[in-house]
């Protein structure tokens, strides 16, 4: 699996879902879980991955700063996670070496 | 295994953690501090001093209660007594449609850092009622309400709705308004007519409102659940990350190993 695909999926995962949910949540009548209007396929979708719009609401609360400091530990976690993949890709692109995590 | 099969696997396992670990995490410190809670305890909300009194609506009329006809907000002056466990209100606008308000005077600040479980709501009324529970923002120009609890709906008999509080679901409700330090925060339950039962003139509400609350002073408020999740989950994606840099590898002996096997490969080679 190439980094590339990795970040493919974990961007659609988390921002296009994400947005997706958020924008079907504000329109219309919510769904049993508040995602996505009742009866459509973003309802239904919504309700199955509950917890997947918790997660990206959880971010999002940390981000707004409503979790004051702690949220900030989530979100600096995160992003170590993330600079640490970068880095990594960035220097096995600098080395002229195929950026696999799986050779 | 070695470090980069190590770091696909602690990426996959991080991204499972964030979108499935990470809510039922919450979910699960949520029920851990139910079970510390024991049996939750119920207060009676009293009318005069917990429901809000200030600017409720964009005119700034002041009032604890309004109904309002279609666009028309009017001010009610209700018959009810704090004394008594129910209290009532009698509609006295004289629409065709009404609602009936009540502000609780309490912000969701309030019930982040309390340990509130739940608003329980007891209504008698001869017609069949639809109740909502929104959240508002005053900004001092204008309100933004966000619905905090619907699609409750109770026959005309004495019914009661629970709205159940969970601290992720408080906490959506504080992203979706996301209020500054200035602005008055309150929730708002509404009772409107359901279906063809609308509320007019005369119509007797009898109402109790309660919040439920844990009662063991063991059990954790919904921000030290939120906030505790925040932290340990934040250690543990630190940790992940620190373990695809070359300063930690979990696998330290086993790259040794590696080494070795390798030396004896080349020594193979070289006989």
């Amino acid at each position: 699996m190439s980094a590339l695909l990795i970040g493919i999926i974990a961007t659609i995962l988390i921002f296009g879902l994400g947005s997706a949910f958020l924008y079907s949540s504000s329109t219309g009548a919510v769904s049993l879980f508040r995602v996505g209007t009742a009866g459509t396929v973003g309802g239904i979708l919504g309700s199955i991955t509950m917890v997947f719009t918790n997660t990206w609401k959880m971010l999002t609360a940390s981000l707004y700063g409503h979790l004051d400091f702690y949220g900030w530990i989530l979100v600096g976690g995160i992003a170590i996670c993330l600079i640490v993949w970068g880095w990594n890709a960035f220097q096995d692109a600098g080395k002229n070496k195929p950026i696999n995590f799986v050779k | 295994m070695n470090k980069r099969k190590l770091e696909v696997s602690m990426m996959v396992g991080a991204l499972l953690l964030l979108v499935i670990g990470l809510p039922t995490g919450l979910w699960m410190a949520n029920g851990v501090n139910s079970w510390l809670s024991g049996t939750d305890t119920y207060a009676q909300v009293e009318n005069t001093t917990a429901f809000y009194d200030g600017p409720i609506l964009d005119d700034n009329v002041e009032h604890r209660y309004a109904s309002v006809n279609g666009t028309v907000e009017t001010e009610e002056t209700p018959t009810w007594d704090v004394t008594l466990e129910w209290d009532s209100v009698t509609l006295g606008s004289t629409g065709t449609d009404n609602k009936v308000v009540f502000n609780w005077n309490v912000s969701v600040d309030d019930i982040i850092n309390s340990k509130f479980t739940g608003l329980r709501l007891k209504l008698n009324c001869s017609k069949r009622l639809t109740v909502l529970v929104n959240a508002v923002k005053w900004d001092g120009v204008s309100l933004t309400s966000v619905e905090a609890y619907s699609n409750a709906h109770i026959d005309n008999e004495s019914s009661t709705v629970h709205w159940n509080i969970t601290p992720m679901g408080i906490l959506a409700i504080k992203n979706d308004l996301n209020p500054d330090a200035t602005d008055v925060v309150w929730f708002q339950i509404i009772l409107e007519g359901y279906d063809t039962a609308k509320l007019t003139t005369g119509d007797t509400i009898q109402f109790q409102f309660a919040t439920s609350e844990s009662g063991n002073v063991y059990s954790f408020t919904n921000y030290q659940i939120l906030s505790f999740s925040a932290v340990i989950f934040g250690i543990i994606f630190g940790l992940i990350g620190l373990a695809s840099t070359k300063y930690w590898n979990p696998l330290g002996p086993e790259k040794k190993s590696r080494k070795r096997s390798g030396r004896k490969k080349s020594r193979a080679r070289r006989s």
